[in-house]
């Protein structure tokens, strides 16, 4: 298929995005009438897959290696699982607004709210954005530190592979190639079977939610806060949404939208737990996390106690997690800037087409590799801020898509029902409370035990 | 996709409680901002150079 059809003169230029998705929706009908689910299924994940291992990024796998580290297999075990359901409770309601709309999540809060919710979102995302770009460009050169690659190798690797994949102009492409990195998230699965954990401990905390070493202290609410922004973030409802529009996903995809979803939130609680567990050695044998000032610190200081091939598949899973974020994080600010710019906002269009939507990726990722390979950048104590900055950001992002999502005129039968704003507005609590409760503490940092 | 060519919803008319909530919701903001600037300038202070 020609891209574009020249002419003396001038350049004609066909919907190349368009017809690009007709082919995929049109394998995908195909696989719809022959009854073939499984086939359906792999033509249709994606948005849900790539958001929930988008953000096991590398702040979060800090997070939960430093949660394992301080805590141990505990109460965040099972609380790491309810972090994910509540995940998932909140992108299940962006494949619904996807699907009943075709627009953007940005697009949608400017059109319904007006401009000052509009830039308002986008400025909370913007912001959010490339402070986590930052830390997952860090956790690549952390990561890479581990096997002795140089900091600007590792960066400039990394920004070619966020390059290279948006360079195919193909969402298709790009997603299956997120797809396939994001699959080595499983690494941290083997490294906590290297720790050889008690599973009857594993399945004791599930249960009881317990032991919670300490009690409730400022480090506690921290670590807690930290594990919510690792699974609950703004970016991540801007991404599936905009995600589930780019490919085109119509009302007869959203019983595999939802298990996309649901299978994206599982597999990436396996690895979150897994990471826990993979560091709990650190606190049976009293070494201290409060100094690691990134992965490969934890990789190194893991050595000993998962072995060699343990701490080589942490350090991976670090570099991987960088990665896959840096591509999913940079595409949902540059989903967000087409939409709000109203200009083409997709990986099928051209890039004389969609200049906006690249560019933004090639800037972001530009300035947060630029960044990194600044000497002495700040490493442990940002990546936790930026889960933490999440968190209090993440209320005003949950108001918006619970106000969206209950939107009648726009989401027709899609809208919210009872279950889904009775659980959405409970997570809205809680994420407000447990902001308030991070405000608490650094305004009043004697509030709680250290 | 193409934000361009296509026509865009009509603002949403908002009840009295939307108002008031927005209004919270900006008030949250006002409060939240500082807060977010001050904790991230403290973590970056605290973090070893």
């Amino acid at each position: 298929m020609a891209d574009t059809v020249r002419a003396p003169g001038f350049t004609l230029a066909p919907d190349r995005e368009e017809e690009l998705r007709a082919r995929d929706r049109a394998r995908v009908e195909a696989a719809r009438s022959q009854h073939r689910p499984v086939w359906l299924f792999f033509l249709l994940a994606g948005p849900g897959i790539l958001v929930m291992l988008g953000e096991n990024d590398g702040p979060s796998m800090l997070s939960y290696a430093t949660t394992g580290a301080t805590y141990g297999i505990g109460f965040f075990v099972p609380f790491i699982l309810l972090t994910f359901f509540m995940a998932f409770v909140v992108q299940e309601m962006t494949v619904r607004l996807g699907i009943a709309t075709q627009r953007g999540h940005a697009e949608l809060i400017f059109e319904r709210f007006g401009s000052f919710w509009g830039y308002f979102a986008m400025l909370d995302l913007t912001i959010g954005n490339v402070l986590t770009l930052i830390t997952e460009f860090i956790a690549i050169r952390a990561g890479a530190a581990y096997f002795g690659i140089p900091a600007p190798v590792a960066v400039a690797g990394g920004f070619a592979v966020v390059v290279a994949a948006v360079g195919f102009r193909r969402y298709f492409t790009w997603e299956r190639a997120a797809m396939a990195l994001a699959a080595f998230n499983l690494l941290f699965v083997p490294a906590a079977l290297f720790a050889h954990p008690h599973w009857d401990a594993v399945a004791g905390a599930m249960l009881t939610w317990s032991p919670l070493q300490g009690g409730v202290t400022a480090g506690f609410v921290t670590l807690l806060l930290a594990n919510v922004g690792a699974t609950v973030t703004p970016w991540m409802i801007f991404f599936q949404q905009s995600a589930v529009v780019d490919k085109g996903m119509t009302r007869a995809d959203l019983p595999q939208g939802r298990f996309d979803t649901a299978l994206g939130a599982a597999v990436a609680a396996v690895a979150a737990i897994a990471t826990l567990i993979a560091s709990a050695p650190l606190l049976v044998h009293h070494v201290s996390a409060s100094s690691f000032s990134g992965g490969v610190d934890f990789a190194s200081a893991l050595r000993p106690f998962i072995g060699g091939p343990g701490a080589a598949m942490f350090a991976l899973g670090m570099i991987e997690a960088g990665v896959v974020a840096a591509m999913t994080i940079s595409a949902s600010s540059a989903y967000a800037v087409g939409e709000v710019l109203r200009a083409r906002h997709s990986f099928n269009a051209s890039f004389a087409s969609a200049r906006p939507f690249y560019l933004m990726v090639g800037l972001s990722v530009s300035v947060a590799a630029a960044v990194v390979l600044i000497p002495n950048a700040p490493l442990l104590a940002l990546t936790i801020a930026v889960n933490i900055i999440a968190t209090m950001l993440m209320a005003p992002a949950l108001l918006f898509l619970l106000l969206l999502a209950n939107d009648r005129a726009i989401m027709g039968p899609l809208a919210n029902g009872f279950k889904s704003n009775v659980l959405g507005g409970a997570i809205v609590i809680a994420i407000a409370i447990m902001g308030a409760a991070y405000g608490a503490i650094t305004v009043l940092p004697g509030l709680l035990p250290k | 996709m193409n934000g361009a060519n296509r026509t865009p919803f009509p603002q949403r008319k908002l009840g009295p409680g939307l108002i008031v909530l927005l209004w919270l919701l900006r008030l949250y903001v006002v409060l939240a901002v500082p807060l977010v600037v001050y904790a991230f300038i403290k973590a970056l202070q605290h973090t070893p150079m």
